[in-house]
Order: C-alpha cells, then structure tokens, then sequence
C-alpha cells in the first residue's frame, strides 16, 4: 500500500496551477473596445435602415419616424441617417461599455465572494482546533 | 482531468454564465425602465401610445413609473438568458488567451445565437398572430416588409423573414466580436 503524500513543491505547483485557472475565469472585457464595436454596428444599422426605408417606403415614414422620440434631430431623410447614425454610435458605445462594466463587476463581486468564503472557512478550521 | 479539476471548471463556467446573464439583464431591463419613464418626463396628449403596444406581450407593463418597474423585471428575464446563451460555454485556455490581459469574442458563435434568436422570435412571434387572427392581423408586424422584402404576417413569409433576419443577426454577431477582437489587439499593443 503507498501512501499518498504531497510535498511542499507539489502543493506549490497546485496553487500556482489553480491561481492560474482563475486569473483566466476571471479574465476582464475590455470595456472601450466593446464600446466601440456595438457602436460601429449600431451606428451603421440605423444609417443602413433609415436609407433602406426612403428607397422602399419614401411617401410613408412610419414607423421608422418613432425613433424621433428617442433620438433628437433624427428624421427619415439623408440628413436623419446620417444623425442617426452618430446617435447610434453613441448609444451602441455606451450600450456596450455598461455591459462590459456591468460583466466585469459581477464576476469581480463573485471573485471577491469566493475569497471570503475560503478565508472564513480556512479561519473556521482553526478556530476548531484551538 | 480529474474529477475536482473538472468540477472547478464547470463552476467558472456556470460563473461566468452568470456574470453574462446578470450583465445584459441588467441592461436590457435599465434599457426599457429609461426608454419609458423618458417618455413619461416628456409628456404629451398620448404618451408612449406605441410603446404601450408591449403590454400584448408582457401582460401588466404600461408607459408609467410603475409599467417601467413591471417592464423592468421582464426584460431582465430575457436579458438574463440571452446572455446565459451567449456566454462561452467553454472555459478559456491559456493557449486562448496568450499574453493578452482581455478576453476576445468568438465572433461565428455570437453570430449563430444571435442569428438563431432573431429568426426564432420573428418566427414564433408572427405565428402567434397568424394563429389568434382577428381584422388587421400583424398591424405593426408588417411593416417589416420595408426591410425584409418578401416578409408578410403568414406562416411562409414568417420564414422568409426568419432568413432575413438570422442572416442580419449572423452578421451583427460576427462583426461585433470582429471589431472588438481588432481594437483590444491594437489596443493592448
């Protein structure tokens, strides 16, 4: 029968294994980049759209004209998409910028959680035995 | 891999999973909760008579602080699995990751679901109409022809339009993940 022992260095390389696991997990978006991406998209969708419905529909702005709500100076015409357009940017930025943030701090809350969960439970064990 | 190592990797996963979920819940829910009570702030003769239209799918949301609240807690329902779908399922490799210091996006997988979620809502949303029927089926849905030529509110142009728009979401998805991989590589150089 062997025993199973574990030497200082194998639980070393464990711990440098397990923190490497983490790290990766954990591994942050990068929030401007997002930003940037969902912007790009979003801005070119509401330009693209607003061209496609003058060429198809241009007698009938509706329901196209709705976005006016939402979008200061926006209308259905080339002067619109191209507000649009910078409206979409700056709204797909902030759209994928929140997310990122909002993705990032939770798993950084959740990091943060398991840690003070192992260090309790670590301090648990000791208090047992004094 | 043994059994604990296996068990510590589908733990990050159902992690991250969540992070994701939480992340565009929360956004898609703060994205209805603004868009109604700005419209609430504005005022006028008959407010949000459009976005009111929701209410046939989330039975008790109005244009009111209250109907925002209620409005709220549905999108982020959805949001919460759309992001659980778009999640990766895998845990990242180190070979992945390189010495990057920020996760990149699997573009063709973001494309797949977006795409693939799209064409289901417009697919099942359309038929639900079809099938209840009424005087003017599909009102506010036909107007989708504009962009999807070909699309009308029965059972096969809710396919037509199904492909217009899983190719739309397809394209979206690949082009988010494409854009953000290019400015974090030129980003972290």
């Amino acid at each position: 029968m062997t025993a199973q022992t574990t030497t200082p260095h194998a639980a070393m390389e464990q711990d440098q294994e397990l923190n490497d696991e983490l790290d990766l997990a954990f591994t942050p978006i990068h929030k401007r980049c997002l930003g940037i991406a969902v912007g790009t998209v979003l801005g070119t969708l509401v330009f693209t759209i607003t061209l496609v419905h003058m060429l198809r529909s241009p007698e009938e702005v509706y329901p196209l004209v709705l976005m006016q709500q939402f979008l200061i100076g926006y209308s259905v015409s080339l002067t619109g998409a191209l507000i649009g357009l910078v409206w979409g940017l700056w709204i797909g930025f902030v759209i994928g910028w929140v997310f990122a943030f909002l993705r990032n701090l939770t798993l950084s809350v959740t990091a943060f959680v398991f840690h003070a969960k192992a260090e309790l439970a670590q301090g648990r064990s000791f208090l047992d035995q004094i | 891999m043994s059994t604990a190592e296996q068990s510590l990797e589908e733990t990050l996963v159902r992690v991250n999973g969540r992070a994701w979920g939480i992340a565009s819940g929360l956004l898609l829910g703060g994205g209805l909760f603004a868009a109604t009570n700005f419209l609430v702030l504005k005022g006028g003769a008959d407010v949000g008579q459009h976005l009111g239209h929701l209410a046939t799918v989330f039975p008790g949301y109005d244009v009111t602080f209250w109907g925002s609240v209620i409005g709220f807690v549905y999108m982020f329902v959805i949001g919460y699995g759309l992001g659980r779908l778009l999640a990766p399922k895998r845990p990242l490799e180190r070979e992945q990751l390189g010495q990057h210091r920020h996760v990149r996006l699997n573009g063709g997988a973001w494309g797949l679901t977006l795409g693939g979620l799209l064409a289901l809502v417009l697919l099942g949303g359309t038929n639900v109409l079809v099938v209840r029927g009424g005087e003017d089926v599909g009102a506010l849905l036909k107007h989708l022809a504009i962009y999807l030529p070909g699309f009308e509110v029965t059972v096969f142009g809710s396919l037509i339009g199904a492909a217009y728009v899983f190719v739309l979401g397809w394209l979206i998805g690949k082009s988010i993940g494409g854009i953000y991989n290019l400015s974090v590589e030129r980003a972290e150089v």
